[in-house]
């Protein structure tokens, strides 16, 4: 993932600096994905989803003059997609929960298929649900480190929480995940190939 | 407890903010438990699994209907751009070695040129191929300022092109103009700026001026407000005339003659140039040409026809006019910052009519 946080960083200096719109683009497509699946979590809509990431850009562009003095624009941008997924909550849910610890959250977090990872498909449901019953704040946490590769210090600062807390609730989410993970000698057939290859 | 353990390190290492020592210790765990060992790496599997494969997941809005909100927001600049420019093209009279800097900066504004990429339809190739390097142009409804490579400012009006050579390296800088723009021309004597246009040509040193030169329009208008400019017709070069600070020549464009009311300078040959002053806002002392740069939608005694077909360009809607008695007034107005509904409502006040908007088209009954 560092190479990730380089790649944003040029094209930060390439904005800022020369407004440049190519760089803008690609910035979009690096970020708008995850970013998308960042606020679908929070506010459960695709279309609402879609409008805030757009509308996070639009805000990124218009403070673009600023954009050398910000010392992680990853971290920066999740930030203001929280902060306007809250808002849209605070609009448009009848009985609006702001408090990320206490709202629902729809997790956005690929697996992949049984095969790839040789276990059932069987246990490949059970590991979905036992991510949808994680609590809230843990799930998003999760998400941020494992789907977004943020680095612990990231996703405290993105969730204004200590990185101690997103420490201990991704080891909770991974304990949970590897109680259901059976041990079978076909994943341990696979891992002998990776390692002979 | 030893799984307690095992799945920390699992997570700190995944998460890649494992120390060394507890990376060792994790590969210690493992070796002493197979069975441990293939659930960990199912696990590994799993945290490889992630938003990076975006096509699983669905993406997010195309970066063309973004853009297209984010015109929307600004209410400006949407730049569209063709052609490619060379970056390294840019030359310089300057000692490089002194002048890096601005290099550096005329190299960004040059690429950034060339980095907009929505398509421009040409429905009108009005340029000699010898310029046609760079075009930029507004859409209806949009306006955007520009800086050209020898740091010349442009303001584009809505529905408006300019093209231009690729570097300005050339004896002269030459631009080409279709629609309207304000220019701040930077001075340099040994360059002369010069904008062309369907029917006439304006020769700069160094100077502000608004020119208007809308295909749809009945004149080409070029309004001065400081420096001189020097303006003769296409096919002419002969036929000249030197504006002053203050002053606007009116071409018509329909008759190949420059025509002469009111109370215009002498000039050689067929007087056919309308030269007067600009028009003055009373209270203000602003200038009328040029308030759509501050986005000020400003009439001044215009005729009710002229003032639809800008506001039509202004807002990138359609209007038709039902009530054809309302062509016979002139309108003096200014709108700052207004919606097409606003200002169709102050019009209202003083021309009397009923409107619908539908699907982008007014009509005025």
């Amino acid at each position: 993932m560092k190479s990730i946080n380089d790649d944003i960083r040029t094209l930060q200096q390439k904005i800022g600096l020369y407004e440049d719109m190519k760089a803008y683009e690609s910035l979009y497509m690096l970020l708008s994905p995850r970013l998308k699946n960042f606020c679908f979590s929070l506010v459960k809509s695709n279309e609402a989803a879609e409008e805030i990431v757009s509308d996070v850009f639009i805000k990124l562009w218009q403070i673009k003059n600023k954009l050398p003095d910000i010392e992680n624009l990853k971290v920066y941008l999740y930030t203001i997609a929280k902060n306007f997924c809250l808002n849209y909550i605070a609009r448009h849910f009848k009985n609006p929960v702001i408090r990320l610890d206490e709202m629902d959250i729809e997790p956005v977090v690929q697996l992949g298929n049984p095969e790839d990872l040789c276990i059932s498909a069987d246990a490949v449901r059970k590991i979905k649900q036992c991510i949808k019953e994680l609590p809230p704040q843990c799930r998003i946490i999760f998400q941020l480190v494992k789907e977004d590769g943020m680095s612990y210090r990231e996703a405290a600062e993105v969730l204004n929480i200590s990185v101690l807390t997103v420490r201990n609730q991704v080891f909770i989410a991974t304990r949970k995940v590897g109680a259901l993970i059976p041990a079978s000698m076909q994943s341990i057939l696979y891992t002998d190939r990776r390692s002979a290859s | 407890m030893t799984d307690e353990k095992l799945w920390l390190l699992v997570s700190l290492q995944l998460s890649g903010e494992a120390t060394p020592a507890e990376l060792k210790e994790l590969e210690m765990l493992k070796q002493q438990d197979p069975l441990l060992a293939g659930r960990t790496a199912v696990m590994e599997r799993i945290w490889q699994a992630n938003h990076a494969d975006v096509e699983a997941v669905g993406s997010a809005m195309p970066f063309d209907r973004h853009l297209q909100r984010l015109s929307n927001h600004l209410g400006s600049p949407v730049l569209q751009f063709d052609g490619e420019p060379e970056i390294n093209a840019v030359t310089n009279h300057r000692p490089r070695f002194l002048h890096w800097w601005w290099t550096a900066g005329a190299v960004a504004a040059t690429v950034l040129f060339g980095l907009f990429f929505l398509r421009t339809d040409s429905k009108d190739n009005l340029l000699a191929p010898k310029i046609a390097a760079n075009t930029i142009s507004t859409r209806p409804g949009s306006k955007s300022k520009i800086e050209l490579p020898d740091g010349t400012q442009v303001w584009l009006n809505a529905d408006s092109k300019l093209e231009y050579s690729g570097d300005f390296s050339g004896r002269l800088r030459e631009v080409k103009l279709s629609g309207e723009a304000y220019f701040d021309v930077v001075k340099d004597k040994s360059r002369p700026f010069i904008i062309h246009t369907s029917r006439v040509q304006i020769k700069v040193l160094g100077t502000a001026f608004n020119v208007r030169s809308y295909p749809s329009d009945k004149t080409t208008e070029t309004a001065l407000i400081r420096g001189s400019v020097e303006i003769s017709l296409n096919g002419q070069p002969d036929q000249k005339v030197i504006l002053k600070p203050n002053e606007k020549a009116v071409i018509d464009n329909a008759s190949a003659e420059l025509n002469n009311a009111g109370n215009p300078r002498k000039m050689k040959e067929k007087e056919t140039m309308l030269v007067s002053a600009v028009h003055l806002d009373k209270k203000d002392q602003e200038v009328y040409e040029t308030m759509w740069v501050k986005n000020k939608l400003a009439f001044d005694e215009t005729p009710f026809d002229d003032m639809i077909a800008e506001i039509e360009r202004w807002y990138n809607v359609t209007i038709i006019v039902k009530n054809k008695a309302l062509s016979a007034g002139t309108y003096t107005v200014t709108f700052e910052n207004k919606t097409l509904d606003e200002v169709l409502e102050g019009l209202q006040f003083s021309a009397h009519f009923q409107y619908q908007l539908k699907d982008g088209v007014v009509t005025i009954l």
